[in-house]
């Protein structure tokens, strides 16, 4: 009561002295209400900016830089110590045959078979082809394919040597005819690439309400050629890591446990057919040096040997004037030959597997950001608001903050991607917006005012009529 | 209180937007759009449901799938693009039931792999490298020629052009080794078939007798865009110096996604200064782009061993 009568005392003071009556600006009930109001007002901002981002991220530029970004972040992956070795058989030209009344063209697999032995001798994990044995038309492409296979079976027993042959025709089948005969069916792995050669196949999965030929413990997923491959040879992610690992390994679960980040992505391609795919780190293209030869003399020398044992490896078109199976793929300029990408793929899983921030994630880090900024200066604000009588230095706290959650983001999301390996192709984006988000707040403000102090006169001339006085 | 309930308006429209997407992947598997409609439409999901009015804005390219049925009232129009085919249904009509694809009717999984992902290695025998159309083009009727690489085992080549599962042209019995078509039947069929408005994409189909298949899609440009296309290579052709000339015909190509015409104009440049390196590089890129990877293999012996041929400035 005695407040409210000294501020109406003040008030009056001030009127007969000529002047506005107006709260103190230091006074600390009146910059409560203006935190709280900046607060609203800020939550208000972020969401905007959220949509403006959402709604570049649909256009042509939103989606080129998102690659961009993308082309980026792979470029700052890097390989070391490949456990793959690329055979590139090239050479090897597809023969016509005529076996007992069947005629027709393809890889001669008495070749094939030659140098699978060489490359046993020198002890690797797995060999796999990257060529297409499916049978079709419920006729072997071969002839003396289930000869082949059965070599393939025998020779896995033998040597310990695992080995897996490619297959795409027959992959909607039942697994029992994925190689013709479901004696061979652990040597099939699927070499289907996506359109989006970013990703490659894991499992590829059929149900058997879509398949009434399928039944059973027969309705089994497919295995990429790559998974075999990365099975074979064992996740090497998986070994006891160091310090710094586990507290990475820690970070990745919890994230992936909040979806916020995924390694295997898994799409419905339509009722019945579900496919799981995966990130590829393309780092070893650089590095891996194919071996192009189809002697098997050459595959057995003793100076070959550190190039094949105790790895993985894989058969296949690695020259780019002979392979039909080309891919563009992120950051290269030049096409690259499928066994490229199997390849790639194997040492992604391998080493490391690539995460991808989801839809989720996306959403969670750019309100993270904007968040963090909003809340820190508004918990300064508040903290400083009985303390002191000077003035928190808002928006230069602001642009401080920006640029230090700006600076963490890249060290964080691109510098150390190699480390993380979180793919975050947003992040241009994002910091876009964070970068902008003051700059569009202070703009918005700046209209607004001008609409602010009009517009309710112009609203009042538009509904009334004026009066005018009569002469 | 007034800016709070603005901020909640404003957050619920940003999530109802943000949510737009989760709907939007839920719709795979659809064969078709609406793509106009005037006046009163109607949309059922099957013969047992009831009718809803389909609103011309809101409804505009909504998703089809097998099995829904719509229906035009009196005086109105509904233009649907199933499997890129145009269909008009016009008022009063009759309900019409959006139909199987070709495709789907024989191994609907088989269809959905084939739209996913495609070979990554070798099939059963060489298949032959095309390189004009290079996959993913674009093509106009008139100049239309197939270009491959020859086949030294002369294998006979069945050559058609395909929409959906329909053949709008073929030939048979073309010698492998020859390595170019020009059929003016071909030609003509796509200017027929660019007549009633369609553009593609197409499927080039390619069987030899040595048992290889090959696939390749490109589309047509469209009357307007060849006016405008020819209009940018006037301005170029205007330019006294050569070689400018076919750099600039090479940007407007490129642009049109007219690769082996990229290429093309990038050899009739090399031709007037053959030792460009720069140029060289460029070329070898080009061909490679579209599939010629034997002429690329030639030019690249051309170059000093151990270039790097990227797009980058050669050192």
């Amino acid at each position: 009561m005695k407040r409210r009568n000294k501020k109406k005392h003040r008030q009056k003071a001030a009127a007969h002295a000529g002047q506005r009556a107006a709260p103190p600006l230091n006074d600390p009930r009146r910059r409560g209400r203006a935190i709280w109001r900046d607060l609203l007002k800020g939550l208000l901002f972020i969401a905007l900016v959220l949509v403006i981002k959402l709604l570049v991220e649909r256009t042509t530029l939103g989606k080129q830089l998102d690659l961009m970004s993308y082309n980026l972040l792979q470029l700052q992956l890097s390989s070391e110590h490949l456990p793959i070795t690329v055979v590139d058989i090239s050479d090897l030209e597809p023969q016509t045959f005529n076996i007992d009344g069947q005629t027709g063209k393809a890889t001669p697999r008495a070749p094939l078979r030659a140098m699978i032995e060489a490359i046993a001798d020198q002890q690797p994990r797995a060999i796999a082809i990257d060529m297409d044995f499916s049978p079709a038309e419920n006729r072997y492409i071969h002839p003396r394919d289930p000869e082949f296979f059965q070599f393939c079976l025998d020779l896995q027993k033998q040597s310990g040597v695992q080995v897996f042959l490619g297959i795409r025709r027959s992959l909607t089948k039942s697994p029992a005819e994925w190689l013709g005969d479901a004696t061979y069916q652990p040597l099939a792995a699927n070499i289907i690439i996506p359109n989006d050669s970013k990703r490659m196949v894991s499992l590829i999965r059929i149900e058997n309400q879509s398949n009434p030929g399928v039944s059973g413990e027969e309705a089994q997923p497919s295995r990429a050629l790559s998974v075999a491959l990365a099975d074979a040879y064992g996740r090497e992610a998986d070994a006891a890591p160091g310090l710094m690992q586990r507290l990475r390994s820690v970070l990745i679960e919890g994230l992936h446990r909040i979806e916020f980040i995924e390694a295997m992505s898994e799409k419905r391609l339509r009722p019945g057919l579900t496919v799981e795919d995966f990130l590829i780190d393309f780092s070893p293209l650089e590095s891996l040096k194919p071996l192009r030869t189809i002697n098997p003399v050459v595959l057995r020398d003793q100076s070959q040997r550190q190039q094949f044992q105790g790895k993985v490896v894989l058969l296949g078109d690695g020259a780019l004037n002979k392979a039909t199976d080309t891919f563009v793929v992120p950051a290269r300029e030049q096409p690259y030959p499928g066994v490229f990408l199997h390849a790639c793929a194997a040492y992604t899983l391998i080493k490391a597997p690539l995460y991808e921030v989801t839809w989720k994630g996306r959403l969670g880090i750019d309100m993270l950001f904007s968040t963090v900024i909003l809340f820190t200066v508004i918990l300064i604000r508040l903290y400083y608001k009985n303390r002191t009588e000077a003035k928190v230095a808002t928006h230069r706290l602001q642009g401080f903050l920006t640029l230090l959650v700006v600076l963490i983001a890249i060290i964080g999301g691109v510098v150390f991607v190699r480390a993380t390996r979180v793919m975050w192709p947003d992040f241009f984006l994002a910091l876009t917006g964070v970068i902008f988000h003051p700059a569009i707040e202070r703009h918005l403000e700046s209209l607004w005012k001008p609409v602010r102090k009009h517009a309710p006169a112009a609203f009042q001339r538009l509904l009334f009529e004026q009066n005018k006085e009569a002469p | 209180m007034q800016i709070a309930a603005v901020n909640l308006i404003a957050c619920a429209s940003a999530l109802m937007l943000m949510a737009w997407p989760c709907k939007a992947a839920t719709q795979e598997g659809s064969i078709g759009i609406v793509e106009e409609i005037h006046g009163t439409v109607f949309w059922r999901s099957n013969p047992n449901a009831k009718p809803l009015r389909l609103d011309p804005g809101l409804d505009a390219a909504r998703r089809l799938y097998t099995g829904e049925q719509l229906r035009c009232a009196r005086g109105s129009l509904l233009r649907l693009r199933l499997n890129g085919k145009l269909k008009t249904l016009r008022g009063a009509s009759a309900w019409f039931t959006i139909p199987l694809t070709a495709a789907s009717r024989s191994d609907p999984l088989q269809a959905a792999l084939d739209e996913y992902g495609r070979l990554g290695g070798r099939d059963r025998g060489s298949s032959l490298q095309v390189f004009s159309p290079s996959d993913h083009s674009v093509v106009m009727p008139e100049r239309f020629v197939i270009r491959w690489i020859p086949s030294a085992a002369r294998c006979a080549i069945a050559f058609s052009i395909q929409d959906g599962g329909s053949a709008i042209w073929q030939q048979n019995d073309v010698d492998g080794a020859v390595g170019s078509l020009a059929a003016d039947a071909a030609k003509q069929a796509l200017i027929d078939y660019r007549v009633k408005g369609e553009q593609g994409p197409l499927t080039l189909k390619l069987v030899d007798s040595c048992g290889s298949e090959t696939h390749l899609a490109f589309s047509l440009l469209s009357i307007k865009s060849e006016q405008s296309l020819k209009q940018e290579l006037a301005f170029w052709d205007k330019e006294p110096a050569n070689l400018l000339a076919h750099l600039g015909r090479a940007s407007v190509f490129n642009r049109y996604r007219m690769f082996p015409q990229v290429a093309e104009e990038y050899e009739a440049a090399l031709g007037v200064t053959p030792n460009s390196r720069h140029l060289l590089i460029r070329t070898i890129l080009a061909h490679r782009g579209t599939g010629n990877f034997n002429r690329a293999e030639k030019l690249e012996k051309r170059l000093p061993v151990g270039t790097n041929i990227t797009q980058r400035r050669p050192e």
